[in-house]
């Protein structure tokens, strides 16, 4: 099945997924103030760091669970963003090159920490590439018997055992709203590979849903 | 149309299919029980997956940020500033005691010079003579104690070791008498 255009999208939730009203005018912003920021003006900083602080926390601390941890991961991610941002190419989205960067540092911490690193291989081909499953006839309904509070809180704790490479999709696709299109380009993997991973991450999260019963 | 796979069912709910596509799947799930349960479980999943709470960032995030960034210099017209603070801060403090006790500012000098002096020198005398008691005592300890060990080694070297021995069970039976009363009843005895 392929990707349709824009225009012809209706998607069947209330709430659309994606953050795609403003976004373009979201990423000229951005270069806008990386720019400014590169002749000096730390206001244009300040603005980056306002505009993209709570998105980028959100994702740290799913990924390390500690709020003080991710606090200080968090400013560490931006005093690496400022120290390279002579190198950030417009072409891409800021947003995309940021979250790259703190990918990258939550791999490097948990390396030195010699925590099971998730890096995602570039090319290859992993396990977890499996193709998408079938409804199975018997199938139970998990999610409908809980109420939507609690089904947060269940939904939080199954994210906690979710492998961290399947976690970091799911936490960039239904907490941070990235597109498909953006994940990939911050993992330099097919949007396909994407795809299938993160739907298997919400399958996951389903099973460990039946398991918390 | 066959029953959907889960990748459709998600890309089915997230907008992401071509309208003819939405609309064969809508039909579809119209009439299979099995799919629709299974759109429906999904669609919760996912409205709940979006609607997660969010980690807030303290309100004095951004400037901690800030101030590792660009860390704040300290400039001629910051000294200037504090400096100029400082002095004025000074002069209407005396000007203050001026009006209350209706000393001059050298009175005011005089008076606050002679107090901090005595106030030092007292302390000075008190902090040298504990010193000096503290450093004394420690000598006196030490040598008693040094008098003591060198007692004990001059009367190993005299006495023979079966003496030595004798002499420390004799100092322990003594020791052990004169713990459980034995040298009252040996007393008592005598009287007697």
């Amino acid at each position: 099945m392929s990707k349709s255009s824009n225009a012809t999208k209706k998607p069947f939730l209330h709430k659309s997924v994606f953050k795609s009203e403003g976004s373009k005018f979201s990423t000229e912003e951005d270069r806008e103030l990386v720019k400014r920021t590169l002749q000096g003006d730390k206001k244009a900083f300040e603005m980056i760091l306002n505009k993209h602080q709570q998105p980028l926390l959100n994702y740290i601390g799913r990924m390390v669970g500690n709020r003080e941890l991710a606090l200080d991961f968090t400013q560490e991610v931006f005093i690496k963003t400022y120290t390279s941002l002579s190198t950030y190419q417009p072409q891409f989205k800021f947003r995309t090159w940021l979250f790259k960067i703190a990918s990258n540092y939550i791999i490097d911490f948990w390396r030195k920490k010699k925590i099971d690193a998730f890096s995602i291989d570039q090319t290859g081909k992993r396990e977890d590439d499996r193709p998408p499953f079938e409804i199975p006839s018997d199938e139970p309904s998990i999610c409908a018997q809980f109420e939507l509070i609690e089904l947060r809180g269940k939904i939080e704790k199954a994210l906690d055992k979710l492998p961290p490479h399947l976690r970091e999709l799911f936490v960039w696709r239904h907490i941070n709203e990235f597109s498909y299109d953006e994940i990939a380009e911050i993992k330099e993997i097919p949007v396909g590979t994407v795809k299938n991973r993160v739907f298997q991450s919400k399958e996951l999260v389903r099973q460990f849903l039946e398991e918390q019963k | 149309m066959n029953c959907l796979r889960i990748d459709q069912v998600y890309l089915f709910l997230e907008g992401e299919l071509s309208s003819e596509e939405n609309r064969s799947i809508k039909d579809h799930i119209s009439s299979c029980e099995k799919c629709l349960k299974a759109v429906e479980e999904r669609k919760l999943l996912v409205e709940a997956s979006q609607s997660l709470p969010i980690w807030e960032t303290p309100q004095d995030f951004t400037q901690r940020v800030l101030a590792h960034i660009f860390p704040k210099k300290i400039t001629l017209r910051d000294l200037i500033v504090t400096a100029s603070i400082g002095l004025s801060s000074a002069v209407l403090a005396f000007f203050v005691i001026y009006l209350i006790s209706g000393h001059n500012l050298a009175d005011v000098f005089i008076n606050l010079n002679r107090t901090v002096l005595s106030l030092f020198q007292n302390i000075i005398v008190v902090l040298v003579k504990t010193a000096k008691l503290i450093s004394v005592s420690i000598q006196v300890i030490l040598k008693i104690v040094s008098l003591i060990l060198k007692g004990f080694a001059s009367l190993t070297t005299i006495l023979s070791p079966e003496l030595q021995i004798g002499l420390i069970a004799l100092s322990a039976i003594f020791t052990a008498l004169l713990l459980f009363g034995a040298k009252r009843k040996l007393l008592a005895g005598e009287k007697a």
